[in-house]
């Protein structure tokens, strides 16, 4: 057990989090912490400012939201990492510089953003591209390669852009500029994917500056009856969880062995441990999917036959690529020995030609246990199908012994079967919780319409019934009076704010009066004590301009979704509650 | 060559499998062993016909058998076929006739020689598998003349035998077996041929020679009747044992060995219920020749007999030896080296004796399972036959291991065995028993034997009574299996319950325990271990379980195990679930955890071995600040400090409570948070640092007149009898005792009144003062207030610094301060703490008599007015 005394906080200024990009950083991060504990990180999540793009309402709205950045100042952490789209793309770096000084003279590692005198980290966007067209190019012999690409602020989307064009250029392709057409890198790219399929018929292969760009792309393909990876292949960038989820499952360029958000933890460790450190780049490579096949290895005759544990263990890494930058509690399964474990068993049966019953019984058991025991949060349906048909296409192309081959098979089927039984499972989990959320959050704003006449009361009931809204863990504050703001950009949260209530475990517990007073300074400190989470997430609650309060709650799948809503809602009801 | 053991189960799994393999390739030279402990001699047959129809160019050996060697595990009702496929090599075998078939008689060990090497050997025959059975009387002759006439050929079997092996007699039911049909009257043998062929053997036998050469000076057929012409029977027991007569399987311990080759023990039986008539009844044909060539025998008579396994002749020079479990231990190493080094490993035999897991069951099942992961196949014998390096011998008690291939490959050994074997040293409880008892009741025993029994007492294996597996295997597992995740199950206090209940009962209820915890593991494929009685451990693999389901289970148990039942002793066993154990941290995480648990007093607890362990950076950080300490006290840096304290009455500082600090060479200064505790746990640093300490306040305040000075004082410093002198010394000395007041430490638990209260009540005698120090925190006691007649109670500063912000802190002083008004006694109150003028007015208004704090002073090394 750590010493309270010695538990770090580093606060992350977050830009939307219900977005792929930014979750998947935020989770990079939430991973990199050592299980040992010690520190813990509350994400301060914004929404992206885009001025003029969006409706006036929208904007002030943003803005009211990423108030909540101003935590990262009036709480003090440790440390602070702030991602380069938490203000928007398109600022300049002079406001952005500002931004960052905002915040005082703490340790700070920036992401995706290369900002003077600052420790960033960044993709090091050439080793995965490079990696990408050379394998379009000498495998496929391909010649007409295109480029979606993002805003003219993105530095990495520039990055992206020279590096696309040294890569054809290095491989012989003059660059010219119909090749390439620009996005403002959201999913609503079709108009710009159009333009670009008009000007390049006879295209074979499109790289898109990131995974969402790559949907819009998509969408024109399917209208034009156009099947990624068949008739042309495409690529993103990032590798997020949504790349895998797409159809076809979208090839894309992501993080090597370390993660982004890894690497400034780790650095951000070091400048807190008063450690001299220099801004990284983080290496990137192809994950091939279906929208472009690509493998890394290549399974031999020889190595199959030798049972050989880096082997084994590479086999893992390579198909289920999300369990090595996973934080994995040491309580859990441990899912690559276990693999190693059947998989060894497996090849040296087939080695001897020999599996007793026993041993058979036991590697069902294990492929099982290793199902049941969440294998399929670190891959994706496809890749493993894949991988395992690779495994046993590479089996079955000498046949050894029939009898041996055929159990080898059977342990084959059924581990797709499982796999797909628990995507099955996993999507029925889901819809119903999502059917039964909606249900309890409706609720919940029944009990905070007043009918009743006694504001106090229908508050209090309100607030007690805060767990309907689907948050597990975490807590509410109010501030004494709600705080009304003319100026969007620069929020300033009272010095006190007074503890509603804690939600433990789904249960509800209101703070007495006496007890609810607690200073701003404090408040993750005090959440994290109070609550023993080591992850959090702050959500304003606000109305229009005036500010109520904040939202605390776990750092998880229903933060990263839901999180704005739900505060948005508490927000309209205590205008409602309050106000009227 | 390549070998492949199969178990036995069903014809169609049989046939599947030998199928898979896909033997019948015409490939190569196949030989089949068969050693079955299930069939009956015409089953077997079958059997063998079976396998002989699927495979059709085999050459099968078969024999019955009291247990099977498969995979580095001992069974005794299995049936084991080992499949081996020469590349190069041949096979031949042959089931050749040991009697006579219409006379009976056997045949010349010579004819039989002859036929062997006719039958089966070629020129470049390597190894000879030989299977007797028990009915040949002339098995060492036969050897003899094999080494006589092929002497390059090395020889590995022996006797075949059958379960439940009790007598002698019994194991003339051996049998071999071919698809031809099977015999109790043959030698069957196999030999393995080829130039590309190399074989290597090794054995273990465990016996160390104790005795002196002794010249076998009369014998009776199997029996030895006088050494050195003294009663070869009577001379045994009294080296042996008296309690031999009732334990006669005792005399597996003590073989004999021929003087010229002593490592290979022949058993003996110690009977003394038979006459030698009954043994060799006097119309057996057979017998004439002995009888007539001891005319004078008294055969009628029953008579303490010792009776070896095969024929002993007169004249042969033998000696005494003594089978124990650290010469089987070193045995077994140095044949592991040879076996494990030998390069053309394709395939292992071995071949034990049935006597070695009869004395010594945890011993065999150990030394096989060094073999866990090779393809080792073999069975029990009666008696082994084996090349000792020079020639080929018939022994007992032996186990053989054979190395073959025509390849280089190397078998998966297990060598993590023999780190297990120093804790293998529990004991056969039976074995012990008997020879406790028997040391007690040798007077004139060999001293040597003594030696002995002691090193067997420290030393012999385990093999308890539950059937469960022991602490070697438990290591073993957590080293090679990944059983990591390990919950010990202990029972405490059985002392206790000897005294109350019968130690039937006690019994009924630890056997019901044991069970249940068995079947409890069992049915959740978890590994049970039995460390020692009451202590058991249930193991999970950390890739197959998670820890909090593996947890769960746990606790499930224990509802289980506590559930009353009036037919058991209710008993409360301690669980620990240690996650990442290692053979290595295993002990001391869980010594540990016991002493968590047994100060907090739980029953259930987890731990992880990998954060429980010490932090080094603490340990150096502890060991840094012993440094600091030890340089202070030898170079005069133990320094005082003192901070005012403020008299609301007087409104001026005139009393001072000293401080203590610590410098280091670099005049860096320490306050006590960080040395205190590590001065505490080494004793004699802090009764140093300590006496220097009131040392130095003394003679600062020694001569002042108008200043008075507070001294901490520890329960160590009141109970050690140096520094109390030295205190009482002083106030006797000096000129205004009343101006030292002592601060006792309240949040040190006082266990011992007498030793405060007559330190108390001698300082109040010379003068002095005496405070009670930080009252409200830690192991606050009312009863303090009661009996320690103190003149200055000092409120906690955790207490003081809320009572602005904190109503329950304020309340709390006014209680303080309403009990002194009701209160008799003199007594003056002092708020440490007071860090603003907000909690000063409290302290006021509720006439506090003292205050401290940065509000008015700072610690200093000087007095400031």
């Amino acid at each position: 057990m750590q010493d309270a005394n010695n538990v770090k906080t580093i606060a992350v200024i977050a830009g939307n989090i219900s977005n792929e990009f930014c979750r998947d950083l935020v989770e990079g991060i939430r991973n990199a912490i050592p299980p040992t504990g010690g520190i813990n990180i509350a994400v301060l999540p914004g929404e992206v400012l885009i001025r003029g793009k969006r409706t006036e309402n929208n904007w002030q709205y943003d803005a009211m939201f990423n108030g909540i950045y101003s935590l990262g100042y009036q709480c003090k952490p440790d440390g602070l990492i702030v991602f380069g789209g938490s203000m928007g793309w398109i600022v300049e770096e002079k406001d952005f510089k500002e931004f960052l000084d905002s915040f005082g003279d703490i340790p700070k590692v920036v992401l995706t953003s290369t900002i003077e005198d600052q420790i960033t980290v960044n993709y090091d966007n050439e080793s995965g591209i490079k990696e990408a067209i050379d394998y379009l190019v000498n495998a496929n012999g391909f010649t007409k390669i295109c480029m979606l690409g993002g805003v003219e602020t993105n530095p990495d989307a520039v990055k992206r852009k020279e590096v696309f064009i040294k890569c054809l250029e290095e491989n012989g392709l003059p660059f010219r500029e119909e090749f390439y057409e620009p996005t403002n890198m959201s999913t609503h790219t079709e108009e710009q994917a159009e333009k670009l399929l008009n000007n390049n018929p006879r295209v074979e292969a499109v790289f898109c500056v990131n995974d969402t760009s790559a949907v819009g792309l998509y969408n024109v393909m399917k209208s034009r009856e156009l099947i990624p990876g068949e008739d042309i292949m495409v690529f993103g960038f990032d590798n997020t969880r949504m790349s895998s989820e797409m159809v076809p499952s979208l090839s894309s360029v992501g993080a090597d062995d370390v993660t982004l958000g890894k690497k400034a933890v780790q650095l951000l460790i070091d400048m807190m441990n008063g450690k001299e450190v220099e801004s990284a780049l983080v290496k990137t490579r192809l994950y091939g999917r279906r929208s472009l096949p690509y493998e890394m290895y290549q399974y031999t005759n020889r190595e199959l036959l030798e049972v050989n544990e880096t082997f084994i263990y590479r086999m893992f890494d390579d198909c289920f690529y999300r369990y090595k930058a996973a934080s994995i509690k040491s309580s859990a399964v441990n899912l690559r020995r276990l693999y190693f474990e059947f998989i060894s068993k497996i090849l040296q049966a087939y080695k001897n030609r020999y599996m007793p019953y026993e041993d058979y019984e036991e590697i069902q058991r294990m492929i099982d246990v290793f199902f049941a025991n969440g294998a399929m949060e670190y891959t994706d349906a496809e890749k493993l199908i894949d991988c395992t048909n690779r495994l046993q296409n590479a089996i079955n192309v000498i046949q050894k012994s029939p009898a041996v081959i055929s159990m080898i098979n059977s342990l084959f089927i059924r581990m797709r079967d499982e796999c797909i039984r628990q995507i099955c499972r996993t999507n029925t989990t889901q819809r119903n919780s999502s059917f039964s959320n909606i249900k309890r959050m409706r609720e919940h704003l029944v009990i905070g319409m007043d009918y009743a006449g006694d504001r106090e009361k229908v508050l209090t009931a309100y607030i007690k019934n805060l767990s309907l809204e689907g948050i597990e863990n975490g807590s509410l504050f109010m501030f004494e009076k709600p705080i009304e703001r003319e100026d969007y950009e620069i929020v300033t949260y009272p010095e006190e704010l007074f503890l509603k209530c804690i939600i433990k475990d789904g249960d509800v517990y209101l703070t007495p009066p006496d007890r609810q007073r607690k200073k701003t300074k404090d408040l993750l400190r005090l959440s994290f004590d109070q609550s023993r989470l080591e992850s959090i997430a702050v959500f304003p609650v606000f109305y229009e301009r005036i500010t109520y309060g904040l939202l605390l709650c776990e750092l998880n799948d229903k933060a990263y979704n839901m999180g704005g809503l739900i505060a948005s809602s508490i927000g309209i009801n205590m205008r409602l509650l309050l106000e009227t | 060559m390549i070998t492949w053991n199969i178990q036995y189960i069903s014809r169609s799994r049989l046939s599947g499998t030998l199928e898979q393999l896909m033997l019948d390739s015409g490939k190569g030279d196949i030989l089949i062993r068969i050693h079955t402990a299930i069939h009956f001699g015409d089953e077997a047959v079958e059997l063998a016909r079976f396998i002989k129809g699927l495979v059709p160019n085999a050459h099968i050996v078969g024999t019955s058998t009291s247990g099977t060697i498969n995979a580095g595990k001992l069974s005794n009702n299995q049936c084991i076929i080992s499949v081996s496929r020469m590349s190069t090599g041949s096979v031949k075998t042959a089931m050749i006739p040991t009697h006579d078939e219409k006379t009976g008689n056997p045949y010349s060990t010579d004819l039989l020689c002859q036929s062997v090497k006719e039958e089966v050997l070629c020129d470049d025959t390597k190894l000879l598998l030989t299977f007797v059975t028990a009915t040949f009387p002339g098995i060492l002759s036969f050897i003899d003349k094999c080494n006589e006439r092929f002497p390059d050929v090395k020889m590995m079997g022996g006797l075949a035998n059958v379960p439940d092996i009790r007598t002698d007699r019994s194991v003339n039911r051996g049998y071999v077996f071919n698809e031809n049909g099977y015999t109790n009257k043959a030698v069957l043998v196999a030999s393995i041929n080829g130039d590309s062929l190399d074989t290597m053997m090794s054995y273990v036998t465990g016996a160390e020679v104790i005795g002196n050469e002794m010249t076998v000076t009369d014998s009776f057929g199997e029996c030895i009747l006088s050494l050195d012409g003294n009663d070869a029977a009577a001379e045994y027991r009294k080296r042996v044992g008296g309690v031999l007569g009732k334990h006669a399987d005792y005399a597996y311990v003590f073989p004999y060995v021929y003087a010229d080759n002593d490592d290979t023990p022949f058993l003996v039986m110690y009977d003394e219920s038979k006459s030698l008539d009954e043994l060799y009844p006097r119309d057996d044909p057979k017998y004439i020749d002995m009888y007539s060539e001891h005319p004078d025998v008294a055969s009628t008579c029953k008579r303490e007999l010792i009776k070896a396994t095969h024929e002993i002749s007169n004249g042969r020079i033998i000696r005494r030896a003594f089978i124990h479990d650290r010469k089987i231990v070193s045995d077994n190493q140095k044949m592991f080296n040879k076996v494990s080094s030998f390069e053309k490993a394709q395939t292992l035999f071995g071949y034990s004796c049935i006597t070695r897991p009869n004395i010594y069951s945890n011993c065999a099942k150990w030394e096989i399972s060094i073999y866990e992961n090779t393809n080792i196949c073999g069975c029990l014998t009666g008696g082994e036959i084996y090349h000792n390096g020079e020639k080929n011998v018939f022994a007992n008690c032996a186990f053989v291991v054979a190395a073959l291939g025509e390849e280089v490959e190397a078998q998966a050994f297990n060598p993590y065995v023999f780190l297990h074997t120093e804790i293998l040293g529990k004991d056969n409880e039976e074995l012990l028993g008997y020879l406790t008892a028997m040391e007690g009741s040798r007077k004139n025993a060999d001293e040597s034997i003594k030696e002995f029994i002691h090193e067997c007492a420290s030393k012999l294996l385990y093999s308890n009574d539950t059937g469960i597996m022991n602490v070697a295997a438990m290591n073993m597992d957590i080293k090679l299996k990944g059983y990591d995740r390990i919950c010990m199950i202990s029972v405490l206090d059985i002392e206790s319950m000897n005294t109350v209940f019968s130690e039937d009962f006690i019994d009924l209820t630890y056997r019901n325990y044991v069970k249940k915890c068995k079947l409890f593991a069992e049915s959740k494929r978890y590994h049970i271990y039995c460390e020692e009685k009451w202590h058991l451990a249930i193991g999970a693999r950390s890739y197959m379980v998670d820890l909090n389901e593996f947890t769960r289970d746990m606790e499930k148990l224990q509802k289980e195990l506590f559930a009353t039942n009036d037919e058991y002793i209710s008993i409360i066993p301690l669980f620990c679930v240690i996650d990442n154990c290692t053979v290595e941290n295993m002990t001391g995480v869980y010594n540990n955890a016991r002493l968590t648990m047994m100060t907090k007093n739980i029953q259930f607890y987890v731990c992880d071995a990998k954060t429980s362990r010490p932090d080094d950076v603490i340990i150096r950080e502890k060991y840094h600040m012993v440094n600091v300490i030890n340089y202070a006290i030898a170079n005069d840096l133990i320094v005082p400090q003192y901070q005012g304290i403020y008299s609301n009455s007087s409104q001026h500082i005139e009393h001072y409570e000293s401080l203590m600090r610590v410098m280091d060479e670099d005049g860096r200064m320490y306050y006590p948070n960080s040395f205190l505790d590590v001065a505490r746990s080494f004793g004699m640093l802090y009764d140093s640092m300590s006496k220097i300490m009131v040392g130095k306040v003394f003679e600062h305040f020694r001569d002042l007149t108008n200043k008075s000075v507070s001294i901490n004082l520890g329960i160590r410093d009141i109970r050690n009898r140096d520094m109390t002198e030295f205190i009482y010394d002083f106030l006797g000395t000096a000129p205004h005792p009343e101006n030292f007041v002592f601060e006792i430490l309240e949040n040190e638990d006082i266990d011992d009144y007498s030793t405060i209260i007559a330190f108390v009540d001698r300082v109040h005698e010379l003068g002095g003062k005496i405070a009670l120090d930080d009252f409200g925190s830690g192991f606050s006691n009312l009863q303090h207030v009661m009996d320690i007649h103190f003149d200055y109670l000092k409120i906690d500063g955790s207490i003081v610094r809320r009572c602005v912000e904190n109503k329950e802190a304020e309340n709390l002083i006014a209680l303080i301060s309403g009990w002194k008004k009701l209160s008799e006694r003199e007594i003056n109150i002092i708020a440490e703490f007071v860090e603003n003028e907000d909690i000063q007015d409290k302290m006021v208004r509720y006439g506090i008599d003292y205050s401290q704090g940065f509000l008015f002073s700072k610690p200093s090394t000087y007095i400031i007015e």
